[in-house]
């Protein structure tokens, strides 16, 4: 366990400070980065008086000051997608460092057992940073869970909806990876695409991450993990159809090699992507500052790294919590209520966007339509604004996305296709 | 009767019975002969009668047998005994069954694959003497020896010195010249990256059949290490990548800064080069149904795929604690590098698995030694059959995973075989290793490792974000089952059938499992959130009443009377008496206790710093 804060372990038992201690892998997957994860923690820590202890994100940094109260951040060492590690790592810097918050989870899942933890530590304000699963704030909320990200549905916000009306599909084909991604961005598509009136195909992606056979439809849209994708590659899943700007469609993420896009022919770069609203307009005003604060703290990480979604969203899980502390003057309250209160009625502007939560204590977000050739800039063909889990009212709250087809219904219109 | 050398076959030299020469070099023979004491071949190396009588020489042997007996590792020839007897100088060490690497090599260039294999091996032995301080300064193939298994020993450390001594004493060259590096030439002071050159010559030999510097005599050759460029390799072989060159050109540079910092890293980059393995990712991953996920939403993942990582296994201190039964006190506690995790006892000593640093220890009680040994990947379980240790490994490869057997007693590999592995457990005399979703059944004879029986661990139906299992967490054998933890998302036990894998009962689980063991007559499955021990009746499959233990239940064992729970929050174990189901005591063992082992000395915890 690395101490962030300028004290040494057990030599500050102030009760005005504040703990905040964030999970960030460093033994599994992910650790190759996790110093660059914990940049993006640090920076709401370093804008409001912290200063660095070492030339490393990992070396920490003193603690910050909010209204004369001290803030202190711990990071705890998981192994993302371990859960045993994940609940571990979080009961220590409950029970042993005793943070007032817990920030983090690096798998999507992560946040199932952050949930878990939460329930046996109502006392413990605890923030899911990465996207992850809807479940963990729709279904069984714990009181003392918040999530300033999207879920992954949330993320596919309007895709459907452009599909239908501005591509005119009616048949759709949707690849997608057999796994909590590949369900969750499937079934936001289709809510709102056959809710619309379209009817769609399922195939899942293969395990050698082939193009399947494609059946006949009017485009496909994909939902996958961004490996080694090549234009070529996503022209195959596009199974031949052109123009390709209007035959296939891509899910967050699938294409992430911003350096490759300029090598691309005029006809890839005009597909159509859903990003956070934050990871397309780099003008906005926290995403400036963030970017500003990057480059001056942590001249190593790339200004491309910084903007990496699990980074922005370390940094606006600990910012929206520094922002709820200046509310509440510095201090959590009694059991941490002031500062969920707090938390739970914030509306924040962070890098990935205006941000509110809903009566769930999760996300109400805005994504944003862009082609290849505009992600991360400002261009944008449409705004998809107060998007919650309901994906405007076309997923049951309760719904989970599961193995196997996801519902294609008529009837459920998205309120943003009205 | 003599066979060209100076001790007769069948006669006994200091214990040992020559059977007979198995090769003879410039300054002795080396016979095998057979330990009659312990009743083992050896390899009997003896100065021959000229050098026998220059205490130059018998200095020399002398050393070899100090240097090689301190460098306790699985690439280097383990040295059982060194003296004088019937007026002969000799090193007793181990019979290696096979043949040099030279003579490999005269047979053309290996395969590509094997180049790199005997590279990695003879690198790592090297790495681990310059961790020692120790410089080989003779690294060529006829010092490599290969048995029949392909396993690589790196031999005659007779000219080894220490990186402060100087080289040159008498004025002669050390080291030979095809191999040898310009900074043994120039006389300077040498260090590591001397052998890495060396190691460098002959990778190039080893994928073109021939040396870097072929010239028609000593002088030219010597030369030529100094003087001229490296040549390429590719031209020489070409279906090699010309990133090839780059690689063994950095290695064959003059100037030793200007070569990479570890052999280690030649073998890194060498693998890089020729596309054998994942470009700097040494974190694996057991990888279920379509793991890939978590790259989608959370990073992009061409960062780590292009990123190296920053290994410093020695970042922060483990140890392994022995809790001595009968006193339910801290009886000893050894320091051990990084962060111990799994641990079992074996017959060769106790065993450990450091995941995070990707290495595995052998302890021996009996002399305080603990090896390191080379893993081939991050171990994640262990588990004992006979004499062997089998690991459950993530890796080489990103995306991968592999299961292991290894020789307790000398953490030789014997086999590897590539599955997912998260888990591997043994008893009954069968041992099972699991991943995600299936299990499978390992042989346990001599062969070549295999799958025995398979069965598959289904998912939930239906299969939803909330019961998306992971990966296996643990397995334990007993009561004729193999008994299967699901993980935090799919909290179930399958008991399968120890000798086929048909399931006999899905048990669910109200709690996020840790770990399961079975003795006294129950499965004991420890739940990481609500800090108790939860029987399981394999009468009937039922749980019974969960038994409280100490904060963040993690491993448990049963042994010694009792059961045993790390408690990784409190930095404790508490021991249960079984027939009770309560805990008798709670021992303070520090730190973050993980896995247990119990065997006949007392109950051995491996701990680490956070």
């Amino acid at each position: 366990m690395l101490l962030f804060g300028a004290l040494l372990a057990g030599c500050s038992s102030d009760p005005a400070t504040v703990r905040i201690g964030v999970l960030a892998d460093c033994v599994g997957f992910f650790r190759n980065l996790q110093d660059v994860a914990l940049s993006g923690a640090s920076i709401p820590l370093l804008e409001r008086g912290a200063t660095l202890l070492g030339p490393n994100p990992s070396d920490g940094v003193s603690a910050a000051t909010i209204a004369g109260h001290p803030v202190e951040l711990l990071n705890g060492c998981i192994e993302g997608g371990e859960y045993s590690s994940v609940i571990e790592q979080a009961r220590l810097l409950v029970e042993v460092d005793h943070v007032d918050v817990v920030v983090g989870g690096t798998y999507p899942g992560d946040g199932l057992a952050l949930r878990a933890v939460a329930s046996k530590h109502p006392e413990v304000t605890f923030v899911v940073s990465n996207p992850g699963d809807r479940e963990v704030t729709a279904i069984d909320a714990a009181p003392n869970i918040f999530r300033f990200a999207a879920d992954i549905s949330q993320q596919v916000a309007g895709l459907g909806t452009y599909a239908f009306q501005d591509l005119g599909w009616r048949k759709a084909v949707v690849i997608a990876d057999n796994n909590e991604a590949g369900w969750g961005g499937a079934a936001a598509f289709l809510a709102e695409f056959c809710g619309l009136g379209g009817t769609a195909t399922q195939v899942p992606m293969s395990p050698d991450r082939q193009p399947p056979s494609v059946p006949d439809a009017d485009g496909v849209v994909v939902f996958f993990a961004p490996f080694g994708q090549t234009p070529e590659t996503l022209t195959a899943f596009a199974g031949g159809r052109l123009p390709l700007e209007s035959s296939l469609l891509l899910g967050p993420g699938v294409w992430n090699d911003l350096n490759g896009l300029s090598a691309m022919p005029q006809t890839m770069k005009e597909i159509v992507t859903v990003v956070p609203t934050g990871g397309t307009d780099l003008t906005n005003a926290a995403s400036q500052r963030y970017r500003a604060a990057a480059a001056e703290y942590f001249p190593g990480v790339t200004t491309t790294d910084a903007m990496q979604p699990f980074v922005v969203q370390n940094h606006d899980a600990v910012e929206a919590v520094m922002t709820a502390l200046e509310r509440t003057g510095g201090s959590v309250g009694t059991g941490g209520a002031d500062l969920r209160q707090a938390l739970g009625s914030l509306h924040v502007e962070l890098v990935s966007g205006s941000v509110r939560l809903d009566a769930n204590r999760a996300a109400v977000v805005s994504t944003s339509l862009v082609r290849l050739a505009d992600i991360g800039s400002a261009t944008v063909i449409r705004t998809i604004p107060d998007v919650d889990q309901t994906l405007g009212g076309t997923l049951p709250a309760s719904y989970e996305p599961s193995f196997g087809e996801q519902p294609c219904v008529a009837g459920a219109v998205a309120t943003w296709a009205r | 009767m003599t066979i060209g050398g100076q001790v007769k076959v069948g006669s006994l030299l200091a214990g040992y019975r020559v059977v007979g020469l198995a090769g003879s070099g410039g300054t002795g023979e080396v016979y095998r002969a057979h330990d009659e004491r312990l009743n083992r071949d050896v390899a009997l190396k003896v100065l021959s009668a000229t050098y026998a009588v220059d205490a130059s020489f018998r200095d020399r042997l002398v050393r070899e047998s100090q240097l090689a007996a301190s460098l306790d590792h699985p690439n280097v020839v383990p040295v059982y005994d060194a003296g004088e007897a019937d007026g002969h100088v000799f090193i007793a060490m181990r019979f290696v069954d096979g043949t040099d690497l030279g003579a490999e090599l005269r047979k053309g260039p290996l395969i590509v694959e094997r180049a790199v294999d005997v590279v990695a091996q003879i690198a790592a032995a090297l790495d681990a003497a310059h961790e020692q301080g120790l410089v080989h300064r003779d690294v060529k193939p006829s010092n490599v020896l290969v048995d029949h298994r392909g396993h690589c020993y790196l031999t005659d450390f007779g000219l080894s010195r220490s990186a402060t001594e100087p080289d040159r004493v008498d004025g002669s060259l050390a080291g030979t010249v095809d191999y040898v590096s310009p900074e043994q030439v120039r006389g300077d002071a040498l260090d590591g990256r001397a052998d890495l050159y060396s190691l460098a010559c002959m990778t190039f030999e080893m994928l073109t059949g021939d040396v870097p510097f072929r010239r028609g005599t000593e002088v030219a050759t010597l030369f030529a290490h100094l003087e001229e460029g490296p040549p390429a390799a590719q031209p020489l072989r070409p279906e090699l990548p010309a990133a090839i060159d780059k690689v063994l050109g950095q290695g064959l540079a003059k100037d030793p800064e200007d070569r990479q910092a570890s052999c280690g890293q030649l073998v890194d980059e060498l693998r890089d080069a020729l596309g054998l393995a994942a470009p700097a990712v040494t974190r694996r991953w057991r990888m279920g149904l379509g793991l890939l996920v978590a790259a989608l939403l959370v990073v992009a993942v061409v960062l780590f795929l292009v990123r190296p990582w920053r290994v410093d296994s020695t970042a922060a201190s483990g140890s392994l604690v022995l809790i001595d039964p009968g006193t339910g006190t801290v009886a000893a506690r050894e320091s051990v590098p990084g962060y111990p995790s799994s641990v079992t006892s074996a017959p060769g000593g106790v065993w450990m698995g450091d995941f995070r640093a990707g290495v595995l220890w052998r302890y021996e009680p009996e002399t305080g030694a603990l090896q390191r040994i080379s893993s081939p990947g991050e171990p994640r379980d262990l588990a004992v059959a006979g004499d062997d240790v089998y690991v459950a490994s993530d890796g080489p490869e990103a995306f991968s995973g592999n299961v292991s057997r290894h020789d307790s007693r000398t953490g030789m590999r014997e086999e590897a075989l590539t599955l997912l592995a998260c888990a591997v457990g043994s008893g009954d005399g069968v041992v099972w290793v699991a991943g995600c979703p299936s299990v499978q059944r390992l042989n346990t004879d001599s062969g070549p490792l295999h799958l025995v029986a398979g069965a598959p661990v289904p998912f939930a139906s239906p299969l939803k974000d909330s019961n998306y299992r992971i990966q296996i967490r643990e397995l334990a054998v007993g009561r004729g089952s193999v008994w299967v933890l699901g993980d935090a998302a799919d909290r179930r036990l399958w008991r399968l059938d120890e000798l086929t894998g048909e399931t006999q009962a899905t048990i669910d689980l109200p709690f996020p499992p840790r770990s399961v063991v079975v003795g006294d007559g129950v499965v004991w499955i420890t739940d990481s959130l609500n800090d108790a021990v939860v029987p399981v009746d394999p009468v009937d499959n039922q749980l019974l009443a969960p038994v409280p233990v100490g904060r963040g239940a993690a491993g448990v064992a049963v042994g010694a009377g009792a059961v045993w729970v790390a408690n990784a929050i409190d930095g404790t174990v508490s021991r249960i008496d079984p027939d009770t189901r309560q805990v008798v005591s709670t021992i303070d063992v520090g730190g973050i206790p993980h896995e247990l082992a119990v065997d006949q000395r007392g109950v051995w915890v491996t701990t680490h710093a956070r």
